[in-house]
């Protein structure tokens, strides 16, 4: 009687035990099920504030104390809208081509990179000649501001967002190029580690586009994809795991106060 | 049986001794070949040094170049490569005196490989009257075996000779590797030349000296190294620099026939194939057909047996007067007949290029020649040679690129350069924005439009650098073993390696040793190489001008330091500069870093060399990218401010020396320069 009463508790708790499984697994479908719903709508939402820039850059190397010049290259780059005026933010290490890479000797080789044109382009095509105004190496940011005053382009504001833990679901934002269309483009990863020194960055499990929103699962803006400088020179060709952290989020915060340095945020201010 | 013994060593003896004068006298006669050859023709050699310039991504860039000559005649005329002198903007010879003289180019010929320069003796330190100079021999005696002189300034050094044999008379570029296989300016040098292989040692920059033989005449001028040096025949190179020096360029004809030697199959030893008719050529228009067999030309039987023959063909054609009609007798299916051919001139096979800076590219004219190659009727319409991608050709959509032929600009045709540069300067005229312009342009069949935003100038941003809180001094990680070791275990930080001078960490009282653990309470949790950055991003948090609190470990004992965070140094990019145009390179203000790396005083003088363009007066004065530029010709030049109104006045004034003084690390040194102030408007 015993070994039969416990064998009942014994199935019960084995029913339970499956149940409560497959009830886990029904809560992570249904929270894949919200994320996917919310990358759409935030897809839709924020598409526009996602551009490409078209960048023309002009290098030169110094080899003890010889110049040669590396010549002229045309780049288009992702960049994210975070204001109505049009004040874009592009990654850096696109910006300079090799710096992301430290490929050279600092010491005996000196590159040095001039960008002679900036064109925001919106996914129409249409382009609005640019300057860029700021560079900030510490957070591979550039920010570039249209020549023409008094726009009003859809943006992405940035915000203060709760902050997140490590497995949290994000929403990474991007287009493609002109050769796709420049076709918006969105992904669903996680956040798979939190470097909190020399600051905080996020690591995420999918490859992101530098200069590119990255938003928590709620559709909040988490930060901007930016690349980590240096990074990629301990990285051996198999490590895919090195790789991807050598992408890295960095949070609004830093961004909102990269965009207090700079000249015109200054002049508002001093008004 | 004694009287043999001393018979035959007294034989032996004179034979002894008549093979010590055999060997003796070798040795003299060689010696007397080099001393006839170098005193003839050594005090003739010229080193020459060229600034050329070369198109490359839509801009005219400028390189140095180096290579030799002979001079010719009396007054200065010296013979030497086209590849060495044919793009020149500026040439300065080094004569076997050690003076230096610039030249002028007389007139330059691709299809020889030969150029003709004149020395300018008034630019000499010394300058002379007359100069020594080399006679030519005649190359058609030559025979494989004959010793010949290679002389010249290989690699760039000072004149040189080198000794070896003709290894062949008539020597042509292999089948093997293809027809063309030597192709200067698109001109098959081949075409013309039969080379004197040989084996005296030649290196880059022996190109355009003299092959002398014993007799210490010039019998050809070394061009190519292929295994075997190979020289131009100085019978052709003598009328070539003939016909430069009177005319300034080299008039050929042209029939418009393409030629072979006979085909094996046709068993015949006479006649010259004719492979092949260009379309619209005197030749077609004669009625020549391919498969003709040319066997007598003006008069004169011909043949080309082997392809040895058909350069000596070739230049009968070539030296026929142009526009002169000539009897061509052939043989057709059996049946011989004759045409009458009237040449036309030849011209080049490819123009010169030209940069336009308002449209980001270079273009060259077409040639005669080039249009045939490109299957055009016409010769008007300008040949895009390259672009700058940034450009308003390479930034146009769709994109003018290498190779597309401009045909209008606007509702302007436009058939050469000259007429493009005159549109341009029109459109341009008082704007200081580009001007969108609808233009017109061929691409292989297809003519196409598109809208080049033509512009006055080019664009350079200075990209500001954000200026965030700044500690004074280099830091390392206090690593685990540095603790450890030092007894310190457990604590974390960064050591002080650097206290930069006259700074607020040095005027806070920081030590290089110093160990700074926390800053406003909060640790510097920095204890593995790998957290290099943990420091300055702890410092460029703050606001710039933050008084913040470290704590400071220093021998032993904990102190706390308060100091002020300031701005970091202003960025050598940003840093207030001035970009000479005629001299070619850009000074700017020393910036912090460069005191940090050149240990000079904070008020240090003078202006730091940011860049020197390649090819520019400031590039031949040898001065460098990290020069401290001091004074320029004798006047101090301590600001940027200066270093313009120094350089202007020097432009102005147009002295035939300028001299820059400069700091390169430890030395200073004088850099002299001679412009061309002429050749430079």
């Amino acid at each position: 009687m015993r070994n039969y009463a416990l064998s009942i508790v014994g199935l019960a708790f084995l029913i339970l035990a499956v149940s409560l499984v497959f009830s886990g697994g029904a809560w992570t479908q249904e929270e894949k099920k919200d994320t996917v719903k919310v990358a759409r709508e935030v897809l839709q939402k924020h598409k526009d504030a996602i551009v490409n820039v078209a960048l023309v850059v002009k290098t030169k190397f110094i080899i003890a104390g010889n110049q040669m010049e590396g010549g002229e290259e045309k780049l288009e780059i992702n960049g994210t809208v975070v204001a109505p005026s049009g004040l874009t933010i592009v990654s850096n290490s696109q910006t300079e081509p090799g710096s992301m890479f430290g490929a050279f000797d600092q010491e005996r080789i000196k590159t040095e990179s001039t960008v002679t044109d900036a064109k925001i382009v919106l996914a129409s095509g249409k382009e609005y000649p640019a300057k860029v105004i700021l560079r900030d190496r510490d957070l591979d940011l550039v920010f570039i501001k249209p020549e023409e005053k008094e726009l009003n382009l859809p943006c992405i504001g940035l915000t203060e967002p709760s902050e997140p833990k490590i497995l949290d679901e994000i929403i990474a934002l991007s287009r493609l190029d002109r050769s796709c269309n420049r076709q918006p483009c969105v992904n669903i990863g996680r956040i798979t580690s939190i470097i909190e020194k020399p600051r905080v960055q996020y690591i995420v499990n999918i490859p992101v586009a530098l200069g590119c929103p990255v938003l928590d699962a709620s559709g909040n803006l988490l930060g901007l994809a930016v690349a980590r400088p240096g990074a990629f020179k301990s990285i051996s060709s198999l490590d895919v795991g090195a790789f991807l952290s050598a992408f890295s989020v960095i949070p609004c915060r830093d961004i909102t106060k990269a965009i207090k340095d700079l000249p015109a945020e200054q002049e508002k201010e001093k008004k | 049986m004694l009287v043999i013994f001393w018979g035959v060593s007294f034989a032996i003896c004179l034979f002894g001794c008549a093979s010590a004068r055999t060997a003796s006298s070798s040795p003299d006669v060689e010696k007397t070949a080099v001393e006839r050859a170098v005193s003839k023709v050594f005090p003739a050699l010229v080193r020459i040094h060229v600034v050329f310039k070369h198109s490359r991504e839509g801009r005219e860039a400028k390189f140095q170049a180096a290579g030799s000559g002979v001079i010719i005649s009396r007054d200065g005329y010296v013979v030497t490569n086209h590849h060495v002198v044919g793009k020149a903007k500026w040439i300065r010879c080094t004569l076997a005196s050690k003076d230096e003289a610039d030249a002028e180019l007389i007139g330059t010929d691709a299809l020889a490989d030969i150029a003709v320069i004149k020395l300018k003796p008034s630019t000499m330190k010394t300058p002379v009257c007359e100069f020594p100079f080399a006679e030519f021999g005649d190359s058609s005696q030559l025979k494989v075996g004959d010793t010949v002189f290679a002389m010249g300034s290989p690699l760039a050094l000072s004149q040189s000779v080198t000794r070896g044999v003709v290894s062949n008379a008539e020597m042509i570029m292999p089948t093997l590797w293809g027809d063309d296989s030597f192709k200067l300016d698109d001109e098959n040098v081949g075409m013309l030349v039969r080379w004197i292989g040989h084996d005296a040692a030649i290196y880059p920059g022996n190109s355009g000296g003299p092959l002398v033989d014993a007799q210490g005449k010039v019998v050809g001028i070394n061009e190519i190294g292929v295994g075997l040096g190979g020289a131009i025949p100085s019978n052709l190179a003598h009328a070539v620099a003939e016909e430069l020096t009177k005319n300034g360029e080299v008039r050929r004809s042209w029939i418009g026939a393409d030629v072979r030697a006979l085909l094996k199959s046709s068993g015949l030893d006479y006649g010259v194939l004719v492979s092949g008719v260009i379309v619209g050529s005197p030749a077609e228009k004669a009625g020549l057909k391919p498969g003709d067999l040319i066997i007598a030309y003006d008069g004169q039987p011909v043949k080309a047996r082997w392809a040895e023959e058909l350069p000596l063909f070739n230049r009968i054609i070539f030296e026929t007067p142009v526009g002169k009609t000539v009897s061509v007798r052939i043989l057709r299916e059996g049946n011989e007949s004759a045409l009458e051919i009237t040449t036309e001139a030849r011209g080049k096979a490819r123009e010169e290029d030209e940069e336009v800076k308002e449209w980001g590219a270079t273009f060259r004219n077409i040639s005669l020649l080039a249009a045939k190659e490109l299957k055009r009727d016409a010769t008007t319409g300008i040949l895009v040679t390259s672009v700058r991608p940034g450009g308003p050709c390479g930034q146009a959509k769709p994109e003018i690129t290498q190779g597309d032929i401009v045909l209008r600009v606007g509702n302007k045709e436009v058939k050469n350069l000259a007429e493009l540069e005159s549109i341009t300067a029109e459109i341009v005229a008082g704007k200081t924005k580009p001007v969108p312009t609808v233009v017109s342009f061929e691409r292989k069949t297809e003519t196409i439009l598109t809208v080049v935003k033509i512009a006055a100038g080019e664009r350079e941003d200075v990209v500001p650098e954000a200026r965030k809180a700044w500690f004074s001094a280099s830091v390392q990680v206090f690593t685990r073993d540095l603790a450890e070791t030092m007894g310190l275990p457990g604590k974390e930080g960064v050591f002080l390696t650097q206290v930069y001078p006259g700074q607020e960490a040095e005027k806070a009282g920081f030590k290089v040793g110093d160990i700074i653990t926390h800053i406003d309470g909060a640790g510097v949790e920095a204890s593995d190489p790998s957290h290099s950055d943990v420091f300055p991003n702890m410092i460029r948090r703050y606001a710039v001008g933050s008084r913040v609190e470290m704590t400071v470990i220093r021998d032993g004992v904990e102190l706390k330091i308060p100091v002020e965070l300031v701005s970091s140094p202003v960025p050598e990019n940003q840093k207030k500069k001035y970009k000479d145009e005629f001299f070619d390179f850009t000074g700017r203000e020393i910036a912090f870093i460069d005191c940090v790396r050149e240990k000079w005083e904070k008020d240090q003088t003078g202006v730091y060399v940011s860049s020197v363009q390649e090819g520019g007066w400031a590039a031949l004065a040898k001065m460098r990218v990290g020069d401290l530029l001091l004074s320029a010709n004798g006047t101090p030049v301590n600001s940027i401010d200066e270093l313009e109104k120094v350089i202007k006045n020097i432009v102005q004034e147009k002295p035939r020396y300028v001299v820059f003084f400069v700091k390169r690390g430890i030395h200073s040194l004088y850099l002299e320069v001679e412009p061309d102030w002429e050749q430079s408007k």
